[in-house]
Order: C-alpha cells, then structure tokens, then sequence
C-alpha cells in the first residue's frame, strides 16, 4: 500500500514515513501542499496523510484541491489544532479523519488500516481467498493454517492482490501501489516477484492462487 | 436560627439603623435641653424686666415725692401709709396685683409689706450700695418667687413674683418629652431599617452578581453601573477591576495556549520517533540517530520555554540590561560571523555595508540574540542564493541597523501583527523556524528594553528589510 506523507516539518514526516515502512507500507513525502499536489496528480496513492499548517498550500485548501479534481484517496489529517471548529472544518473539507498532535504512533498506523479497509469495502484486518490468509497487523500470511514466511515486498504485492480480490490488477498498477516513488518502473522485477509468490502459494490440487490475465495482469480469485 | 439571628445583628443593615436612631435621639435630646434652657431663659428674663421696673417705678416715687415713709403721718389724700404707697404702685403695677410682692425698707427696717406677703417676710440680703439690682430664686412659704431688689437712697424696694408658671410649664415640657422621645427612637429605628434597607438592597445585588463571578464568566457585569451616586462608582470600580482580571486571565490563557502550541510539534516528533525506536529492535546508529534527534528537540523546547520566559518577565520589568560600550561595525561583523555557515547551508551570502566609528551602549549579550533572531529569520525565509543585506548607519541622533533579504515577504496586513507573541503570519512558521516563532517578540521586547523601536517593511515576493532604530542619548 503506498501512503503520501504531507508534513512540513522534515523531522515528523521523516518518522511517519519510517513508521510506516516498518508496517510495510510506502511512503511518499512532501513538505506542503504545493508539492504534494504534483505528487497526488503524478501518482495513484491508497491513502495521504496531511499536516494542516503547511507553508504555500495548507492542508485544507490541498484536500479541497484534490477532492475538487476527482481524488477520491482517503485523507488522514494531523495538526496541532484541536479546537472542534477546526475538526469540522477539517472534515468538512472532504478528510475522512482526524488526528491531533503529538500523536500515539499506533493509533495512527491503527486508522490507516481502518482507512484502508474502508476503502476497499473490507469489515476485518485479515484478507482472506480461499485457503489463504493474511493478517494485516502481524504481517503475516498463512495457507490452510500453517504459515507463509514472505519477504516485505511479496507481502507487499499480496497484500494489494487481495484488496482487490475477483479483480484483474494491472503490472503498472501493482507497481504504483507497491513501490515509492524511487522505482524504475521499466524492469520486469515485478515479474520476478509474482513468480516466487506463486511458487510458496500453490493449492493442494496444485493450482496457484495468483493467475495471470494475458495482457491485463494478475488476479486472484476466491 | 441563631446563626441567622446573629448575621441580622452584625448586618450593615442593623448596624445603620441603630446608628440612625442614636443619632435621632441624641438630635432629640439636644432640641428639648436647648428649648428648655431657651424657654427658661427667656421667661426669666421678661420677669425680670417687669419686676425690675416696677421696682424702679416704686422707688422712683417714693423718691420724687418725698415721702418719709418712717415719719408718715395721715392726711387727708392719704389716710394711712399702705394707701400712700399704693398710690405709688399703682402706677407701676403690671402683674397680677395679688401675686405680686411688695416689700420696702428704709435703714431701720421693713417700712411697708404688700398684703399678700402677710406674715412673711423677704428675707434679702442688706447691702449699703445704691442701684444695685440682684436677682435671685428664693422660696417664699415654699413657692419659689423670682426677686428684684433696688436700693435707693434710704429705701430699698424688693418686688417679687412667684415662678410657678414657668415651672409648671417647663414640667409639662418635660413630661411632652419623656413621651415623645421614646416614640421618635422607635420610629427613627424603624426609618433607619426602612433607609438602610433601600440603600443596602443594592449591594445585596451587588453581593449576589459578584459571587457568581468567576475565571469563565468575567464577560459579565455587575449591574447598577449607571447610578450616579457612591453605589454606582463602586459597581463601575468593580467592574473596571473585573474587565482587567479578565483581561489578564485572557493573556494568561493565550500565553499557556501558545506556550502548548510551541511545544506540541517538538513533542510530536520526540514521541513518534521514540515510539518507532521502541517497537522493534534497531542498529546501534540508528538508535544513536533517534537520541541525537531527540537531544536537539529538548534544546528546541527548552528555546521554547526561555523564550516564553524571557518575554513575560520583559513585561513584568523584570529584566536588567547589563549595558557596555562597543564599537558597532565590530559588534555587527562578530554576529554575522556566527551565522555565515547557517546561511551558506542555504546558498545565501550575507553582505554588510556598516557606519565606522558608531559607540553604542548595550547590553551585547541581548542585542546578539535579537540580531540572530532576525538574521535567522532572513535565512530561513528567503530566497535560496540570495543575497542578505545588513546596514549600520547613524541618523539624527539614532542607530539603525537594517536586515533585509529577497525573499515571499510578509503580507501588507500582517506586517502589524508579525511581533506579537501570539501570532504567526504564516501558519506553519513555529514549526519551520523550530520556535522561534516567539523570535520576533524576543526582539521586541529587547530593542524596547533598549529605549529603541523595531519595525518590518516588506514588499511581498520582493524584499522584507527589518529595522532596528536605537536611541542615541542612551549611549554614555
């Protein structure tokens, strides 16, 4: 899943963004709302966190920046604010949460995951597809009970394949979610990920769960 | 019961009306004694005046005519000497005749007794000096008279007249005032309740309002302001008083509000970071990384607080400038030194154009940190590369120093606002300038502590140049 950091303060986005990536998750970020316009326009994100008092842009105007454009990605605002007027207005802007400074991490990581499922219409914190299981607060994944150990980046891609279970997920698409903004979107590695992903998720009639779509790209099916 | 028993007796309300009621009865008293005395007086003296002529008239007579009185023989006009001497009080006899004394004497003894006297006799004291008038209360058969004698030559006349009437009369006086004192102190005590109760009533209101007063509703007066008289002033006194406590605990609470404010985004990053070091084991450098990001959030926060601190006690007076001269250019040239590498982080170049010779007086410790606070501002807002400006000059018996950088600027409407403590012209400035956001007020209250004034002109998205104007006549 790949979240966009909004913070000025280079201190609190870098700790978001650590935070986050040991819950493997990526993060994008950028310094105000300027910046986190282009990001928004150039990339497909799952979810944006935000800072309100951003030089240039605040977090308001960026949130109704975006909803005005047709971005419908979940919003988690953090400010220092913690008037109510202020939480209104927030929301108002078309957020979808709220958090005030200083924050308990976990609280935070906790309504990403309720942000997330949210959005792809899921009621629990683990995936299911048939035999497969994964947990999304363990990080781990389990096949007919016993688990599947997976390196951060088969996780990763799984992760987003069964978020969108029953649907055809495109190699461009699995890239834009999976990856920040540092990857060369041109090799195959992807490819190469999928293939070692099937070979530790087969089910027992010797199926692989992760099929591939000629053309189109990678599904996986109930 | 009781308690309430003793509240109404050491109430105001019981206090005044007794006050009011001794006061009345003393009032009281006073009149009757002055009416009484006035009346005695004045009785006694038309008494006097009117046996005093008689007795004059009688001598007068007795004199002119030539009477021996002590040789009297009778005559055909008088046949005997009470007749004689009659003749010549009548003339003179303005009272009552039967309750008038009459009583003559010559030398030898009494010569002539009004009838009325009969058996008695006035006893008066004999004195050889002529014209003299006494006057006096003896008895007379247990009546008290008021007396005249006048003495002539060989005879003395003495006329008396009783003095009952007025006694009697000054009797009832006093009898009228036993009844009627009493009765004006129980009316005067209930007038004082009625007075007391009308006047204090007032501040029974006044004491009902002023309870309910606290921290969260100082918005609210007292009413009765707009009377006139020594209850309005006071409710206008209090409520003057009110509209400064509620004017400090404002400032208290925005102070507390922006002191949490600075704090929260270091508190922010020392819990979040901590928080991620904590849930799961990391390398030795980056834990070595955390605690030096965290080691330099406690200085920021401790800024923070020396900030907040050095700017309440500047406005409490609390601060004294430990002056000393120095040779301006030098002084500028040293505290841009400091900050050349901050700048050159930024690419930006700071170029100094300074007066020579300029001695200024100051406290170098507190104008150093004024002049780092805004050079440090100009770095951080302006432009990367830029050039920053700083210029000394001496004019009409002032210093000014002036920074100016390139740079977003400060909008026209906010130039006011931007040394306030409480104010950041752009939303996120704490945060960038890690607190020093409270900077600008820093340097306010410094240049102000100096005797000198501090203002901002900025040309939006052009240049923004801060100047510092310090009095001349403060230098020694």
């Amino acid at each position: 899943m790949r979240i966009l950091v909004l913070e000025d303060e280079k201190k609190v986005a870098s700790f978001i963004k650590k935070g986050l990536e040991e819950e493997l998750y990526k993060v994008d970020t950028a310094f105000n709302g300027k910046e986190g316009l282009e990001l928004t326009y150039s990339n497909e994100y799952d979810l944006i966190i935000s800072d309100i008092m951003m030089p240039f842009m605040n977090g308001i105007d960026y949130v109704r920046e975006i909803r005005k454009g047709g971005i419908t990605t979940p919003v988690l605002l953090l400010t220092v604010k913690d008037s109510t007027k202020s939480k209104i207005e927030g929301l108002d802007s078309g957020a979808d949460d709220y958090l005030t400074k200083p924050f308990l991490f976990e609280e935070l990581t906790a309504r990403v995951r309720a942000l997330l499922r949210r959005k792809d219409f899921i009621k629990e914190n683990i995936l299911k597809a048939g035999e497969l299981q994964l947990d999304l607060v363990a990080h781990k994944a389990s096949l007919s009970g016993e688990e599947v150990m997976l390196t951060p980046k088969e996780y990763s891609i799984l992760e987003y394949l069964l978020r969108n279970k029953n649907k055809i997920v495109s190699r461009t698409k699995l890239i834009e979610h999976v990856y920040d903004y540092h990857f060369d979107s041109g090799t195959n590695v992807i490819d190469v990920y999928i293939n070692k992903l099937r070979n530790k998720l087969t089910n027992k009639d010797g199926k692989p769960f992760i099929r591939t779509v000629r053309g189109m790209g990678y599904s996986i099916k109930d | 019961m009781i308690n309430r028993l003793k509240l109404f007796f050491t109430s105001s309300r019981f206090k005044i009306a007794l006050w009011y009621a001794a006061v009345f009865l003393v009032l009281e008293t006073i009149l009757g004694v002055v009416i009484y005395f006035y009346i005695l007086q004045k009785s006694e003296a038309a008494l006097d005046s009117n046996i005093e002529s008689q007795a004059k008239a009688i001598l007068r007579g007795i004199e002119e005519k030539h009477f021996d009185l002590e040789t009297f023989q009778p005559d055909s006009i008088y046949k005997s000497k009470d007749e004689l001497i009659w003749d010549i009080i009548y003339d003179a006899i303005v009272f009552n005749r039967r309750n008038t004394f009459i009583q003559i004497s010559s030398l030898a003894g009494v010569v002539f007794k009004s009838a009325n006297l009969v058996g008695n006799e006035i006893k008066a004291e004999q004195s050889n000096q002529n014209k003299i008038i006494k006057y006096y209360n003896p008895k007379l058969s247990e009546h008290p008279i008021r007396l005249c004698i006048l003495r002539g030559r060989g005879y003395s006349v003495i006329v008396a007249y009783p003095t009952d009437q007025i006694e009697q009369m000054l009797g009832l006086l006093n009898e009228l005032y036993l009844i009627i004192a009493p009765l004006f102190f129980i009316i005067s005590i209930a007038g004082g309740f009625v007075i007391s109760y009308k006047s204090l009533s007032r501040i029974d209101k006044i004491i009902l309002k002023t309870s309910e007063i606290t921290a969260h509703n100082l918005k609210e007066i007292i009413p009765g302001g707009n009377y006139k008289d020594e209850f309005g002033r006071l409710v206008n006194t209090m409520n003057e008083m009110i509209g400064r406590i509620k004017k400090s605990v404002e400032y208290m609470n925005e102070f507390s509000l922006a002191a949490a404010h600075e704090l929260k985004t270091p508190l922010t990053i020392l819990r979040g970071e901590i928080e991620i070091a904590l849930k799961s084991e990391k390398s030795k450098e980056r834990y070595i990384e955390v605690l030096q990001s965290n080691y330099e959030e406690t200085l920021r926060m401790i800024r923070i607080i020396d900030n907040l601190f050095f700017i309440s006690k500047s406005e409490k007076d609390l601060i004294k400038l430990e002056r000393c001269p120095v040779e301006l250019s030098t002084f500028l040239k040293s505290v841009v030194d400091n900050m050349k590498m901050v700048a050159r982080e930024r690419g930006m170049y700071i170029s100094l154009n300074l007066s020579k010779d300029i001695i200024i007086n100051i406290d170098t410790g507190l104008i150093k940190q004024a002049l780092y606070n805004i050079i440090d501002n100009a770095i951080k807002y302006g432009i990367e590369k830029s050039t920053i400006e700083i210029t000394s000059k001496e004019i009409s018996e002032k210093i000014n120093i002036s920074i100016t950088n390139s740079g977003c600027g400060i909008e026209p409407d906010k130039v006011e606002k931007i040394f306030d403590k409480f104010y950041r012209a752009d939303e996120s400035r704490t945060k960038k300038s890690g607190g020093v956001g409270l900077g600008l007020s820093v340097v306010k209250s410094i240049i102000e502590l100096h005797g000198g004034s501090v203002f901002v002109n900025s040309k939006p998205n052009e240049t923004t140049t801060f100047s510092i104007s310090l009095p001349k006549e403060e230098l020694v």
